[in-house]
C-alpha cells in the first residue's frame, strides 16, 4: 500500500506506482476518465442491471452529501480497527445516509493533511461494484476521517470468525469479485491494491463483495502517528526479500486469503495432516495434502503454537507455499489457488489468466439466486466463534 | 525496627534517680494492686530483630490459668528498678539465657491481610515493593491479635511471640496506674520520660521476664495448650483470635482485653510510623497535586500518553501516562509509582530530563510525570524535519551527551527500553536530554487490543534489537503472546543508540517506508544499513558494534563515551568557541 510519491531516503529504487503497464496495453488511454460522463463509464464496465442500479443509487446519495465535516456526522458505534485507525459507523445527519468512517491519527503539519485529502480524492473516481464507495475525507484536528460506504456484513475476517470457514461456492463468488475489483483498480485507476487480505474484503446483505483500503496515498501512510506489527502477513515472498512490487504480489496475497477463507485458519505455517483431520473431523490418513512443486526440504519450526513472527515470515520466504488438501475441495479450486501461490512471481498467474480459469468462469457466468446474500444476512447476528 | 534504633529511643527516656524512685513507688503500688506483666525476647538467631512482647492481665485470681506469672511480681519489680538506672544484669535467682531460645510459644493467629503500606516485621521490607515487583509476591499475613505483619515466606522466621510490644506494656501499665492511682500519676506526669522507665532497655527487661517465665514451666503449660488450640497458621480453619480463648478462661477480663487490643493496634502503628513516614516523605516530596498543575495546551502525542505544557511554578511539561492497560485501579497506581516514578525519582543527570514530580489522581484516572519543559522539540525533529544543516562535531557532541546519560542510567540499573530520537529532547541547540524512559512494556503496546496487530510507535522496529524482536511470539490462537515481557537489557539500549547514531550521521532512518514485514525480515536475516564511503571507518566500526547481532558483542555506553571522545576533534579553539556559544545561549552562565 504505497505510492511512488514518498520520500525515499535509503535511495532504494522502488518501482513506479504502477508497474504493470507492460501487462496491460491501455496505460495512457485512461487519462480522460474523469471527463467521461458517468453513464458511459458504467456502461463500459459491462455491469449487470442490479449492479448498475445500486451504483447509481449510491452516486445519487453521494450527490446529496457533497462536503463532509465532523459536525455533520453522528457516530453510532465501532465497527473495527483498520490499518491505522478505528472504523466507526456513522450517520450523515442531514440525509440519514449510513457510512463507515475511518479515523486515522496523524502527526503532521496542517498543510500536509490537506495534501493527503487531495490525494484521497482519487477515490472519488472509483465507481465499481467491487470497490467500496467513497463519500469523502476531511481533516479534524490531528485526525483524518475517511468516509466510505457502509457494508453491513463487515469484513470477511469477521465473517470467518463467525462461521469458521466458508464453503467453496461462496469463495468462488468472492474470487470473482476480488479479481474484478483488482482488475478495475489496475486498469481504470492505475493503482495496485498492495494490501489484499480478508479484512479488506467487505460484504453486505445484498450479496456484494467489495475491496477497500487500497494504497492511494503514500503520504497518508508516511504520516500516520503509529505503525503496526501484525501477527499474520499476506505479503508475497519476493516482497519480503525486498523485490519490486508488482501485480503478482497482490495475486499472492489474494491466493493466501482464499486458502484462509476455505480452511478457516491463517495458512502459515501449513496445517499438518493432524490439524486437517480435526478441522474436517476425519481420520488422519484420509487427509491427502496436495503435491507441492517445491521439495519439502524446509523444516518447519517444531512448535507452531508459539511461533515467532520472524519464523512465520521466514516460512513464507523459505517454506513451501500453502496448499489445500485434496478430496475436501474440488480440483478446480485447488488448481486456482496453487496458480496464485507460486513462489516465483514469474510463474504466478496474472489477473488475465485467472479470469479464464475454470474455477473463475464457473462462478463468473452463473447467478447464485441470492444465495450469498442470504448467507451474509445469516451471519449478521451471529456471535464470533472462539477459535 | 532495629535494636539500635530502639535503644536510642529508649535511651532518651532514661530518667533521673529521683524520678525513678518516684515512679517505683507508684509502680509498686499499681503492681501490687492489679498488674503483672512480662516481656520476653524473641529468641531468633540474634541478628538485628529483637522484639519484645508483653502480656498483661488483670486480677490475678481470675487470671491464674492463663497467666500464672504474678508470683513473680516482686522479682519483676526489683529488676525494673534496676534496669532503669543501670545496664548491669539484675541479680536474680537465675542465669540469663544469653543465647538459649527459651520462650513460651505463643503462636500468632495469622490471617491474610491486604495491607501494603506497611513493612514486614521480620525482613523489614515494605510489602508494596513486593506487590509491584512480584519478586516474592507472597500474601501478607497479619496476626489478628498482635497485629504483626509478615510475608508468607518470613513466617518461619517469626517467633512464636504473639502479643503486645514493649510499647503496649507501657500503656497498659500507665492505664492501670492511672486508674488506680490517679493523683500520684498526675504528679509524675510532670516528668514525662518517666513513664517509659519500665522498658528502658527492652532487651534486658525481656531477658529477665523471660527467665521469670522459665522458672514456672508447669504453670505456663495450660496456657500454652489453650494457645495451641486456638492459634493456627492454617487459614482454612476458622481463625479464633486467641484472645477469645483467653477470655473464655477468664471471662471477666473481656473489657480489659478489648482495651488491650485497641492499644495493640495503636501502639503498633506508632512503632512503625516513624520509618514509614520517612519513606512516605520521600514520595511526598515529589508528589504534585493535580490542582497545582495548570495545563495550558497539548504539545505532543506518544504511544503511551500525551504531553502537555503546563504552568507549575513556571513552564513544565506534563506527560499524562495512559495506564488503561491495567484494569484494576489499585494496580495502575502501584505500577505507575513503582515502575515508572521510581525510575525518574532518582535520576539526576545533566542530560536527563529534569524530573519535578508526579501526579496521581485515581478518580480522574490521571497518572502524570512532570518534568522541565524543553522548548527545542525533539532530536527527531532536528534531524529529520528541520532544514538547517549541522556539523559533524555537533553530531559527536550530541551522541556523547546521550551516551553519558545512558551510561548513568545503566549504572543506576535503569533501562530506557525506548531510546528513540523522538524521546530525546533539545534543551538548547547544543544540549540534549534523554526522556521518556521506563515506559515501554509489551502489555502497554497491546492496549487497546486489536485483532492480529500490535500498534507500535513509528519507526520502533528500527530501534528494536533483534533479540527483542525475536520475542514477538504468536500463541496458539495466532495472537501476540503477551505473557512474557520483552527481554530488554542494557545491550538493547545500545542497539537503539546505534540507530540514533545512524540518524545523526545520515539524517535519515536506516529503513525507508518499508512495511513491518520487510523491516522485521531484514533485521532478523542480519541485513543492516551501512554508512557511505565518505565516513570515517572508525564511525562505521562503532555503528556496527552497536548494531551487533549478538548482544554480548555490543559495547557499553561507558565504552562508547570513550570512543567518541577519542574521535572528537581536539581543537582547543573550537572547544572555547563552543563554550562561548553555550554562554551566549544561557544567560546564567
Amino acid at each position: 500500500m504505497s505510492s511512488g510519491k514518498r520520500r525515499n531516503p535509503l535511495g532504494l529504487s522502488l518501482p513506479p506506482t504502477v508497474n504493470e503497464q507492460s501487462e496491460c496495453g491501455e496505460a495512457a488511454a485512461e487519462e480522460a476518465t474523469a471527463t467521461v460522463p458517468l453513464e458511459e463509464q458504467l456502461k463500459k464496465l459491462g455491469l449487470t442491471e442490479p449492479q448498475t442500479q445500486r451504483l447509481s443509487e449510491f452516486l445519487l446519495a453521494k450527490e446529496g452529501i457533497k462536503e463532509l465535516s465532523e459536525d455533520m456526522l453522528q457516530t453510532e458505534g465501532e465497527l473495527g480497527h483498520g490499518n491505522g485507525g478505528v472504523v466507526n459507523k456513522c450517520v450523515h445527519k442531514k440525509t440519514g445516509v449510513i457510512m463507515a468512517r475511518k479515523l486515522v491519527h496523524l502527526e503532521i503539519k496542517p498543510s500536509v493533511r490537506q495534501q493527503i485529502v487531495k490525494e484521497l480524492a482519487v477515490l472519488h473516481k472509483c465507481n465499481s461494484p467491487f470497490i467500496v464507495g467513497f463519500y469523502g475525507a476531511f481533516v479534524d484536528n490531528n485526525d483524518i476521517s475517511i468516509c466510505m460506504e457502509y457494508m453491513d456484513g463487515l469484513s470477511l475476517d469477521i465473517v470467518l470468525k463467525k462461521v469458521g470457514r466458508l464453503p467453496e461456492k461462496f469463495v468462488g463468488r468472492i474470487s470473482v469479485a476480488v479479481v474484478r475489483g483488482l482488475t478495475y483498480l489496475k486498469d481504470e485507476i492505475k493503482i495496485l491494491h498492495r494490501d489484499v487480505k480478508p479484512s479488506n474484503m467487505l460484504v453486505n446483505s445484498n450479496g456484494e463483495i467489495k475491496l477497500c483500503d487500497f494504497g492511494v496515498s503514500g503520504m497518508l501512510i508516511d504520516s500516520m502517528a503509529n505503525s503496526f506489527v501484525g501477527t499474520r502477513s499476506y505479503m508475497a515472498p519476493e516482497r519480503l526479500t525486498g523485490s519490486h512490487y508488482t501485480i503478482s504480489s497482490d495475486i499472492w496475497s489474494f491466493g493466501l486469503s482464499l486458502v484462509e477463507l476455505l480452511i478457516g485458519r491463517y495458512p502459515v505455517p501449513a496445517p499438518s495432516q493432524a490439524e486437517y483431520a480435526t478441522m474436517f473431523n476425519v481420520s488422519e490418513n484420509e487427509i491427502e495434502l496436495a503435491d507441492t512443486l517445491e521439495e519439502a526440504t524446509y523444516h518447519a519450526p517444531s512448535n507452531p503454537a508459539s511461533m515467532a513472527i520472524f519464523e512465520m515470515l521466514d516460512y513464507i520466504v523459505n517454506g513451501p507455499p500453502p496448499t489445500l488438501p485434496k478430496r475436501f475441495f474440488t480440483d478446480e479450486v485447488i488448481g486456482f489457488v496453487s496458480k496464485c501461490l507460486r513462489k516465483l512471481p514469474s510463474e504466478r498467474a496474472t489477473l488475465k489468466s485467472l479470469t479464464s480459469d475454470v474455477f473463475f468462469t464457473q462462478y463468473a457466468d452463473s447467478d447464485d439466486q441470492g444465495e450469498f446474500a442470504d448467507f451474509v444476512k445469516g451471519t449478521l447476528n451471529l456471535p464470533k466463534l472462539n477459535p | 525496627m532495629s535494636d539500635e534504633k530502639k535503644k536510642k529511643r529508649w535511651g532518651k527516656s532514661r530518667i533521673s534517680d529521683e524520678s525513678t524512685e518516684n515512679f517505683s513507688k507508684i509502680f509498686r503500688f499499681s503492681l501490687m494492686s492489679q498488674t503483672s506483666f512480662l516481656s520476653w525476647r524473641r529468641s531468633s538467631t540474634g541478628g538485628s530483630i529483637s522484639r519484645t512482647s508483653t502480656s498483661s492481665a488483670t486480677t490475678s485470681s481470675i487470671f491464674t490459668p492463663a497467666f500464672p506469672l504474678n508470683h513473680n511480681f516482686n522479682n519483676n519489680k526489683s529488676q525494673n528498678q534496676k534496669t532503669s538506672t543501670t545496664s548491669a544484669l539484675p541479680s536474680g535467682s537465675y542465669d540469663p539465657p544469653a543465647s538459649a531460645p527459651a520462650r513460651i510459644p505463643v503462636i500468632h493467629s495469622l490471617v491474610k491481610s491486604k495491607s501494603k503500606f506497611r513493612q514486614c516485621d521480620v525482613c523489614e521490607r515494605y510489602f508494596i515493593f513486593d506487590f509491584v515487583r512480584r519478586q516474592h509476591s507472597d500474601d501478607v499475613f497479619a496476626c489478628s491479635v498482635c497485629g504483626i505483619r509478615v510475608h508468607k515466606a518470613c513466617m518461619q522466621q517469626l517467633g512464636d511471640d504473639c502479643f503486645v510490644t514493649s510499647e503496649v506494656i507501657r500503656q497498659v501499665v500507665e492505664k492501670a496506674i492511672e486508674q488506680n492511682n490517679k493523683q500520684k500519676w498526675e504528679a509524675v506526669e510532670a516528668t514525662p520520660p518517666s513513664n517509659r522507665v519500665i522498658v528502658t532497655s527492652p532487651t534486658e527487661c525481656s531477658i529477665e521476664n523471660l527467665a521469670s517465665l522459665q522458672q514456672l514451666p508447669e504453670c505456663s503449660e495450660d496456657w500454652q495448650k489453650s494457645v495451641h488450640k486456638s492459634g493456627s497458621f492454617n487459614n482454612n480453619l476458622p481463625v479464633t483470635p486467641r484472645m477469645a480463648t483467653t477470655t473464655m478462661t477468664a471471662t471477666s477480663t473481656m473489657e480489659d482485653v478489648r482495651t488491650l487490643e485497641d492499644v495493640t493496634y495503636h501502639s503498633e502503628y506508632e512503632n512503625t510510623s516513624d520509618d514509614y513516614e520517612k519513606e512516605l516523605m520521600q514520595w511526598r516530596d515529589i508528589t504534585i497535586q493535580l490542582s497545582d498543575v495548570h495545563v495550558k495546551g497539548r504539545i505532543g502525542d506518544g504511544r503511551f500518553g500525551t504531553v502537555h505544557i503546563a504552568e507549575y511554578h513556571g513552564d513544565a511539561a506534563v506527560k499524562f501516562v495512559n495506564m488503561n492497560y491495567l484494569k484494576e485501579e489499585a494496580e495502575r497506581m502501584d505500577v505507575f509509582t513503582q515502575e515508572i516514578v521510581t525510575a525518574y525519582k532518582n535520576s539526576r543527570h545533566e542530560h536527563i530530563a529534569l524530573f519535578y514530580g508526579y501526579v496521581v489522581d485515581p478518580p480522574t484516572n490521571t497518572y502524570a510525570i512532570v518534568t522541565n519543559f524543553y522548548q527545542h522539540k525533539t532530536l527527531y525533529h532536528r534531524i529529520h524535519e528541520a532544514t538547517e544543516d549541522y556539523e559533524q562535531s555537533w553530531t559527536f557532541q550530541i551522541s556523547l551527551q546521550i551516551c553519558q546519560a545512558m551510561s548513568y542510567l545503566h549504572r543506576r540499573k535503569i533501562l530506557h527500553r525506548d531510546l528513540r530520537s523522538k524521546n530525546i529532547l533539545l534543551d538548547n541547540p547544543n544540549r540534549v536530554v534523554v526522556a521518556d524512559f521506563a515506559l515501554m512494556k509489551l502489555e502497554r503496546l497491546a492496549h487497546p487490543k486489536r485483532d492480529y496487530t500490535l500498534c507500535i510507535p513509528n519507526h520502533w522496529l528500527d530501534y528494536l534489537a533483534p533479540e527483542v524482536a525475536s520475542y514477538l511470539i504468536l500463541d496458539s490462537r495466532g495472537e501476540f503472546m503477551l505473557q512474557e515481557e520483552l527481554p530488554f537489557t542494557g545491550d538493547t539500549d545500545v542497539y537503539s543508540f546505534g540507530t540514533i547514531f545512524y540518524e545523526l550521521l545520515l539524517r535519515r532512518m536506516p529503513t525507508g517506508c518499508d512495511s513491518w514485514e520487510q523491516k522485521l525480515y531484514a533485521k532478523m536475516s542480519g541485513q543492516k544499513a551501512t554508512l557511505q564511503i565518505r565516513f570515517d571507518p572508525k564511525l562505521h566500526e562503532l555503528l556496527m558494534s552497536c548494531w551487533a547481532t549478538t548482544a554480548e558483542k555490543r559495547p557499553t555506553f561507558a565504552y562508547i563515551v570513550k570512543r567518541i571522545t577519542s574521535m572528537m576533534p581536539r581543537n582547543k579553539e573550537s572547544a572555547k568557541a563552543k563554550r562561548r556559544s553555550t554562554a551566549h545561549e544561557n544567560p546564567l552562565f
